[in-house]
């Protein structure tokens, strides 16, 4: 019968290094927004990662909702309706700020790691 | 001499099972943030409606869509207040002043209304919908102009009132000409609660039905309380999390759901039975209850009530857990809703205890 071998010891550093960095990837303390998450009547929900800056449009009942997406946040540019409510919310940047279109039946909300809500009440 | 005994577990058994439990610790570590719930995000009742399912992937989401879909807009079709319709055809009948068969669909409402303005002692009354239509309320997308200050004294004079519709078993009578029913402040709260009805009926045992942003719990999921994001009326951010249990609601009246501007002013939807303008001081009431229709008509009639007074009103509506936002931002809420709600970011607040007011209405 071997004893274990320096291989064996190897392996078991790089199992106990990426449980550790799995761990910690995970269990970090909430940072900022990360993902846009764009939630529409009748279609599965969108995913858009607040990595660089571009500009996205979205097709509703009632016209294009215009989203600018920068590092770390987002904001509707143009929804249709009256009220501007939708731009009214300004930029989404902390983990479950949200702005919402009820012309265009749909709803942005920026999340983060560990923040993430059932249901917003609003 | 006895022969040695082989060691239990041998140093590579012991790396084998080493590397298996570290394999699982991976595992648990990457299912953690995992979605664990089913989200269903549709159009009805005239808003926008979120359905979360707990666990994921246990339900039938096309059924569940398809059901609660046609249920949410059979009932927005008998309750809607101007489109023609179950509602608007018992406003015709009682305006006559004869006796009438009620419609099955109208009749729950009326009931629940009468008993929503008797415990608000007149604040929220549903039979003033004459009053809301005039403020330009019964369009899609109100725009004005407001009612000219005789229109409005007209309205005022010998309003009419919920206790002004004789029931008799199936049967109504209207006591009133210019009585108009508008279930704008109550019927989403019976709406949610027939949703979950459906869904218990449906197999689903936890649930999320939130309608517009109001809400209730079917169930508590096993591993812990319902996590719920509450928005702030004033910005984008999430003012505070609460965490809900089973069979609880929660509903707000604000300023902010409809509107138009008017010469510069922002008129809104909620209008003051005793001014009949819109109600001034508070920005949105937040009532948590385990009867959504109460919770639905008493955050319509905290708002109504104003900064001074809605302490005095959520006493005499028997409710514990109330938040108000004041038009200037600042919080003020009740202890009970306190002990429940986690602020999200630094918010100055007031406690105030619901606690009788002689100078308010009593209940009749």
């Amino acid at each position: 019968m071997h004893g274990l071998r320096w291989g064996d010891a190897l392996v078991v550093t790089l199992a106990l290094a990426l449980v550790g960095s799995a761990f910690g990837l995970v269990y970090t303390p909430a940072g900022g927004a990360t993902e846009l998450v764009v939630t529409q009547a009748g279609a599965a929900p969108r995913h858009f990662p607040l990595n660089e800056p571009r500009t996205i449009g979205i097709e509703g009942a009632a016209g294009v909702t215009t989203i600018r997406i920068e590092p770390g946040r987002a904001r509707c540019l143009h929804s249709p309706g009256s009220q501007n409510i939708c731009e009214r919310a300004g930029w989404l940047e902390r983990p479950g700020d949200m702005a919402v279109s009820l012309p265009n039946r749909l709803v942005l909300q920026v999340r983060g790691p560990g923040t993430d809500f059932d249901s917003m009440h609003f | 001499m006895s022969a040695r005994r082989p060691p239990l577990l041998g140093p590579r058994t012991f790396l084998r099972l080493l590397l298996a439990a570290l394999l699982l610790l991976v595992l648990a570590a990457c299912g953690r943030d995992g979605p664990d719930t089913d989200r269903l995000t549709f159009q009805a009742f005239g808003t926008l409606v979120d359905l979360t399912l707990y666990p994921a992937g246990a339900h039938d989401l096309a059924l569940i869509q398809s059901e609660l879909s046609a249920e949410l807009d059979t009932m927005h079709r008998s309750w809607h207040a101007w489109e023609p319709g179950p509602l608007t055809e018992t406003n015709e009948l009682l305006a006559l002043g004869e006796m009438f068969s009620a419609p099955a669909s109208v009749l729950s409402l009326i009931e629940r209304a009468q008993e929503m303005e008797r415990r608000s002692g007149g604040l929220f009354n549903p039979a003033l919908g004459s009053l809301v239509a005039a403020w330009g309320f019964h369009e899609h997308e109100p725009a004005g102009p407001p009612p000219s200050a005789d229109e409005l004294a007209a309205l005022l004079a010998d309003p009419p009132r919920m206790a002004d519709i004789e029931l008799d078993g199936m049967h109504l009578r209207g006591r009133h000409p210019r009585l108009q029913l508008d279930f704008g402040g109550l019927a989403k709260g019976l709406a949610v609660e027939r949703s979950l009805d459906l869904l218990s009926e449906l197999g689903v045992e936890y649930a999320i039905v939130n309608a517009g942003g109001d809400l209730m719990t079917l169930g508590q999921r096993p591993d812990r309380l319902w996590r719920i994001g509450l928005r702030d009326p004033r910005g984008a951010g999430v003012l505070a999390s609460i965490g809900l249990g089973a069979g609880e609601a929660l509903f707000s009246s604000g300023d902010y759901e409809r509107g138009y501007e008017w010469e510069g002013k922002r008129i809104h939807h909620v209008i003051d039975p005793r001014s009949g303008t819109p109600s001034q001081g508070i920005a949105s009431a937040t009532v948590l209850h385990i009867d959504p229709t109460l919770a639905d008509a008493a955050a319509t009639t905290l708002m109504i009530a104003g900064p001074e007074q809605w302490p005095a009103y959520a006493q005499q509506l028997g409710i514990d857990h109330a938040l108000v936002v004041l038009e200037g931002g600042s919080v003020e809420l009740t202890p009970a809703m306190q002990a429940r709600v986690e602020f999200r970011r630094n918010v100055e607040y007031r406690l105030r205890e619901p606690v009788a007011d002689t100078d308010v209405e009593p209940a009749s």
